[in-house]
């Protein structure tokens, strides 16, 4: 009798929701939106498919840009035409010129905004008011060969001191400790600054911007350390500037790498490769042992135009992406963590641990790039430029620092 | 002066393209103009005037002085080495063979690909890795891997060297259309003097084929200084901004560094610039034409 009860309120409790969902397709006008895409077709394609079944009156014309630049350059384009799309995805690089320009709509009244967390929702807040929808974040950090290190008596280490001696047995073992991207090994710098000082300061960024702070404050001892425990040893090898995305996956899954720094996408990329070995994740670590920031990012999100002439149905679609069931779909697309509240991360097991902690606010995420608001791209750029630079031993670390400080003073045209 | 007649029948036709060359390329070129003079980020609906002051940051750009002289030292290189193998090459072409119409297309194929697919594809030729082609084919010699992409000045030979492979085969038939038009009785007339093989290639063919030289030298010149798919993909202008070239940096200052004003008046200088060279190569060229012909 109880199951027979629990299966009727079950059936109300869905038809109710059922009607209320043909209520509101009912309500909004039929119309075209014009949607400008960070991620393809193909993977959107199952989220685009359930909302032209529940809302069939709303066409999606897609259209996609690959991150980063092409996106930048195409969203760029579009603003300066005056031809920016109904929906459209805003990012660290180009949110700060999107929404001081008033391209973006206020979204924060939207369903979809109020079950964000707390970091997912203020990314991209200006003003108290909220501008984007990023309903996932990136955690990362090293993926290691399990045999490898079984092999060589090896842990995940848990401390900086214990990953340069992991580092050091690879390498007397023939292994390439570290792969990376020639574009983005810089990033092994980050446990220590990220533990040992960023987790005391958690706005360092916004000072060196406003110029209370520079980036010899905080960046200059850890860039010393870096160069001194990692380049110099030759754990992060001069040909690393200039390993591409191809060779990055390759070279760690033919078990060449001992170790690859990347997150959830990344190791889908490995898998797709079939590596023939176990493959186990470890934070970035600190000088302690307490991880208390990962490197990651909240993820780019779906803002809305100013200018469209769908607000209501603009907000629909974003609402249904933030259905529980969609946005688990749109999880599926890039394997990141949710950052909404009451809903669970489907994530690789690999990285379930990682995930529960941000999930659960035990930990913070960095990326440089994502904290220096309109100077990201060029900073990054510098970065990029710096870090090869003294990887092939052309500059020291004092000069380093200096450029990156010259240069963030060159873009605030100072 | 035009004649009315012809006029009628084709002013459709010149009213059509002047349109098109106007929307497409003159705007274009006033537009950036007017940017360099204001501090326009890309993204405001309005900007300030600056006056000089784009100019002035500009030439204290290492960057911009890096990729100036990135950009000469390609297209010199470039010139240097294509023109020869391509004259080479087209002798070849013009040869009578069996495969003659194979090796014609396999060589022109080289040109007909995107140029940011032959950039991936050169990274992972050269990839440092014992993923990357190159150093696994040396290692099977017992060669160490060399850092192809990374060491000295091995980058830029890199990227000349890709650059080269995608257009030797395309400007080879330049010179054989150039070729093709040469009287046999050139020939005939140096065979019964008794002309040894050099001595028609060096009197007879190579002054035959000056005005190709100008037209494929021009051609070198104008795609490597305008080079920006290649670098992109294959080296991304790195390590640090050895291998970064102008229409580059131009591109990386107004979308990434959202700075649209100081990169239009990189393009107005790199234009200048770009204008300059062709018109001293074309004078010389069309001078040594009159001195060997």
């Amino acid at each position: 009798m109880k199951k027979k009860v629990l299966a009727l309120l079950t059936m109300a409790a869905v038809a109710a929701g059922a009607t209320g969902a043909v209520q509101a397709a009912e309500e909004l006008e039929d119309c075209k939106l014009t949607f400008l895409s960070w991620y393809p077709e193909e993977k959107y394609q199952p989220i685009l498919d359930a909302f032209a079944k529940e809302y069939p009156g709303i066409e999606i014309e897609f259209q996609y840009a690959a991150p980063v630049a092409d996106y930048l350059e195409k969203m760029q384009v579009l603003t300066s035409t005056g031809e920016v799309p109904d929906i459209f995805y805003i990012a660290a690089e180009n949110k700060t010129e999107m929404i001081e320009n008033g391209y973006c709509a206020d979204i924060s009244g939207t369903e979809a905004v109020s079950k964000l967390v707390d970091a997912n929702k203020s990314t991209y807040e200006a003003d108290g008011k909220y501008y984007g929808f990023a309903p996932t974040t990136w955690v990362g950090g090293y993926f290691y060969n399990k045999d490898i290190f079984s092999e060589l008596n090896l842990e995940a280490p848990a401390t900086w001191e214990e990953f340069v001696n992991v580092c050091k047995v690879l390498q007397e073992n023939d292994t390439r400790p570290i792969i990376e991207r020639g574009e983005w090994f810089w990033d092994s710098f980050l446990g220590p600054f990220m533990n040992d000082y960023l987790a005391g300061d958690m706005d360092y960024h916004k000072e060196v911007l406003e110029g209370s702070k520079t980036f010899a404050d905080g960046w200059g001892p850890y860039i010393q350390k870096w160069y001194e425990d990692l380049i110099v040893p030759g754990y992060v090898g001069e040909d690393l500037v200039s390993v591409s995305s191809q060779e990055f996956f390759s070279e760690f899954a033919t078990g060449h790498a001992g170790l690859l720094a990347g997150h959830a996408g990344h190791l889908l990329e490995v898998q797709k490769l079939e590596p023939e070995f176990e493959i186990g994740f470890f934070p970035m670590p600190g000088t302690e042992a307490d991880v208390k920031v990962v490197y990651g990012a909240v993820d780019c999100a779906v803002a809305i135009s100013s200018s469209t002439e769908h607000q209501k149905e603009a907000e629909a679609f974003l609402n249904f992406i933030a259905r529980d069931d969609m946005v688990q779909l749109y999880q599926d697309m890039n394997g990141y963590v949710i950052g909404m509240e009451g809903i669970e991360s489907d994530v690789d097991p690999i990285l379930e641990d990682v995930a529960r902690r941000y999930s659960n606010g035990e930990i913070g995420v960095y990326i440089p790039q994502g904290n220096w608001d309109a100077y990201g791209t060029g900073l990054q750029q510098q970065l990029i430029a710096s870090s090869q630079e003294l990887l092939l031993g052309d500059i020291d670390c004092d000069t380093f620092i200096q450029n990156m400080q010259d240069k963030l003073a060159e873009l605030k045209d100072e | 002066m035009l004649n009315s007649r012809f006029f009628k029948k084709f002013a459709p036709f010149m009213i059509g393209a002047f349109v098109l060359y106007t929307a497409l390329l003159i705007v274009p070129i006033l537009l950036s103009f007017a940017y360099s003079f204001t501090n326009w980020d890309g993204y405001s609906r309005n900007a300030d005037f600056v006056g000089l002051k784009n100019y002035m940051k500009i030439f204290r750009s290492a960057p911009m002085l890096a990729a100036l002289k990135n950009s000469f030292i390609f297209c010199f290189f470039n010139v240097l080495v294509i023109t020869p193998l391509a004259v080479a090459l087209s002798l070849v072409f013009n040869a009578n063979f069996k495969a003659r119409n194979f090796v014609r297309s396999a060589f022109f194929f080289t040109s007909v690909p995107s140029v940011l697919i032959i950039g991936y594809i050169f990274q992972l030729f050269f990839g440092p890795t014992e993923n990357g082609v190159l150093n696994a084919l040396l290692g099977k010699i017992g060669v160490d891997p060399i850092r192809w992409l990374s060491a000295g000045i091995l980058p830029m030979v890199s990227v000349i060297a890709a650059n080269v492979w995608r257009l030797t085969g395309w400007h080879a038939c330049i010179y054989l259309a150039r070729l093709q038009g040469i009287s046999e009785e050139y020939y005939e007339a140096a065979k019964i003097d008794g002309a040894s093989r050099w001595n028609v290639f060096r009197y007879i063919t190579l002054p035959l084929l000056a005005p190709a030289v100008t037209i494929s030298t021009m051609l070198i010149i104008i795609d490597g200084l305008k080079i920006y798919a290649l670098p992109y993909s294959f080296t991304g202008g790195g390590p640090g901004y050895k291998t970064t070239f102008m229409t580059q940096l131009i591109i990386k200052t107004g979308i990434g560094e959202k700075k649209v004003g100081r990169s239009s008046a990189m393009a107005v200088v790199f234009f200048v610039i770009i204008m300059v060279v062709s018109l001293i190569q074309l004078y010389f060229s069309r001078k040594r034409e009159d001195e060997i012909c």
